[in-house]
């Protein structure tokens, strides 16, 4: 037990001294988590907007799709990344294998797939009745579609954070197309499996407190704009 | 004539809306009845431009629809305010949804600020203007979406179901409002209404839709349920409220049957009487509201009944709220409507 208790102090310490190597870990998570999602979302937002408003063929398929991606392992999408960038790879000559880039490339492709599907549900719900009350109202076609865009925005929110949670949490992907390097590339979720295979408990239970705080503060803002949400229907 | 709807027919799955012609005149008040999935809220939307009809063409004050010409329909559906059953209240503040439709019309905002506000003073929520829709209650919300709807100066008003969730002092200002905009501007007004007492106030046109027809007579007390044969021409209707409901009815009827009772047909009684109508049934008087020709009377005797009486024999009587009554009416004044 007393390495348990050993690790806990230790990574109160490493907490409250401000220790570099930690905060430029927490850092580099929050960065790369933070710029995914926000690729994800200028690619998955439209398109789910798309999805929604247009009437084409094959588009119940691509939700479908969309919809079984959603639970795709992180090492899966992290292995086709790599088959991708590695030097063998179609993509291998611009040696991003083991970059931030190749990190963010393999998270954003993670988490389209969510962002997608449940930006479709959320907004599919939303679609008629928001239209319909707007033209019961007067609304003209562009109206309607502005004051959908608007009435859309707290369950797109909710969504995005959804898919900033799911990113900020994963090992897999960080891990084989990160490669866990240090200073550069080492994330919380890939630092924490390292250390504790070295037996560091401090610095993994830092990590792993910080981890949690953000998925508590993730959860409570989750829970905001749910409520925001539910509150206009 | 404001509405002229002319063979006009949808279909959704198994049913059928088809009005036939329906005719509807400039500032009049009009009061759209019958049962639950009668088709009523199709009907309304029908006639408020919002719903294309599968067959038949539609007139709205003179002209005909076309909906290939979308400016045109536009203009059409901004002479209408139209309140859907179902409205939606915007995530914004209670004034931003009240001058959401002002708004779009592009009036001027000084404009939009004293109407709006007028008007959430008339429904008595001028003190929730700033507040969000949280913790709004149904009939705070409800308000809401009427101000929204009744804010706007339109020559026509349709509104579904508005009192849906009012207390009785939301359903009277309703009922004012409507009726000094019917009075004072020549609005016309079509409206479904689940509140008999506040609608009648208005002494509206009664359109009666059952089963997706619209009748050329009103009806009124209209019931959904089955029938068994007991004798020569004769029936018994029940369902899950009503056990014993004689009819006659001269053809064979078997299984799911509509029926309608005229509220001049039924006699109240303050104890049971053996008479010769077949019909006495319990009941107890829900509402009375009086009418400038008549006094009418809802009571619940499993389903709700309208009676209409008049003022003296309210006072001989002693009615009110909650007495004991017996319903009595012929077999041969139920009449199959389907």
């Amino acid at each position: 037990m007393d390495y348990i208790f050993g690790g806990i102090s230790e990574a109160m310490r490493l907490i409250v001294s401000g220790d570099g190597e930690f905060w430029s870990i927490v850092w580099l998570s929050v960065k790369l988590s933070s710029i995914s999602t926000l690729l994800a979302s200028f690619l998955g937002v439209p398109a789910a907007f798309f999805l929604v408003l247009k009437r084409f063929r094959g588009r119940d398929m691509i939700i479908t799709i969309s919809n079984s991606l959603m639970s795709v392992p992180t090492v899966v999408v992290g292995l086709f990344v790599y088959a991708v960038l590695s030097r063998r790879g179609p993509l291998g000559d611009l040696a991003l294998l083991f970059t931030q880039v190749a990190v963010v490339i393999g998270q954003t492709l993670l988490i389209l797939p969510v962002v997608i599907s449940l930006t479709v549900s959320t907004i599919r719900a939303l679609d008629k009745s928001v239209r319909e009350t707007a033209s019961s109202l007067g609304a003209d076609k562009k109206q309607q579609l502005m004051i959908f865009f608007s009435e859309a925005r707290f369950g797109v929110a909710a969504c995005l954070i959804t898919a900033f949670s799911r990113v900020f949490a994963e090992v897999g992907v960080s891990m084989m197309l990160g490669g866990n390097l240090r200073n550069y590339t080492r994330t919380i979720t890939t630092a924490i499996a390292l250390e504790t295979s070295k037996g560091e408990f401090g610095l993994s239970i830092a990590l792993g407190i910080v981890l949690l705080a953000v998925a508590f503060a993730i959860n409570f803002t989750f829970l905001k704009f749910t409520k925001l949400y539910r509150t206009a229907e | 004539m404001m509405f002229l709807l002319d063979d006009t027919r949808i279909s959704y799955g198994n049913f059928t809306l088809d009005p036939g012609r329906l005719e509807l005149e400039k500032g009049r008040i009009y009061c759209l009845t019958g049962p639950n999935g009668s088709g009523k809220s199709t009907l309304l939307k029908i006639i408020g431009l919002q719903l294309k009809p599968s067959t038949g063409s539609v007139e709205f004050d003179g002209e005909k629809v076309n909906r290939a010409d979308a400016e045109k329909l536009l203009k059409q559906r901004r002479k209408i305010s139209f309140m859907l059953q179902d409205s939606r209240l915007f995530q914004r503040s209670v004034y931003d949804n009240a001058a959401y439709a002002l708004k779009i019309r592009g009036v001027l905002p000084a404009d939009i600020t004293k109407r709006v506000n007028e008007m959430l003073e008339r429904l008595e929520i001028g003190h929730l203007a700033k507040r969000s829709l949280q913790g709004l209650s149904g009939g705070e919300s409800q308000r809401v979406r009427l101000a929204r709807n009744l804010v706007l100066d339109t020559p026509v008003y349709i509104l579904d179901e508005p009192s849906a969730g009012l207390d009785t002092r939301g359903r009277e200002l309703l009922a004012d409002i409507l009726t000094s905009y019917n009075r004072e501007k020549g609005s016309t007004i079509i409206f479904c209404s689940h509140h008999k007492e506040e609608a009648y106030r208005m002494s509206p046109e009664l359109i009666a839709v059952i089963d997706g027809r619209v009748s050329s007579i009103p009806r009124e007390n209209v019931l959904s349920g089955s029938a068994e044969k007991t004798g020569d021409r004769l029936y018994r209707f029940f369902n899950d409220k009503i056990d014993h409901l004689y009819f006659s009815y001269d053809h064979e009827q078997k299984g799911k049957v509509s029926l309608a009772i005229d509220p001049d047909e039924i006699i109240l009684s303050l104890s049971e009487v053996h008479t010769s109508a077949r019909n006495c049934l319990p009941g107890t008087v829900q509402s009375i509201t009086e009418t400038p020709s008549s006094v009418q009377l809802t009571v619940s005797a499993g389903e709700d009944f309208t009676v209409l009486i008049t003022k003296n024999s309210l006072e001989e009587m002693k009615l009110a709220k909650g007495s004991p009554v017996y319903l009595l009416f012929k077999a041969t004044a139920v009449k199959v409507v389907n």
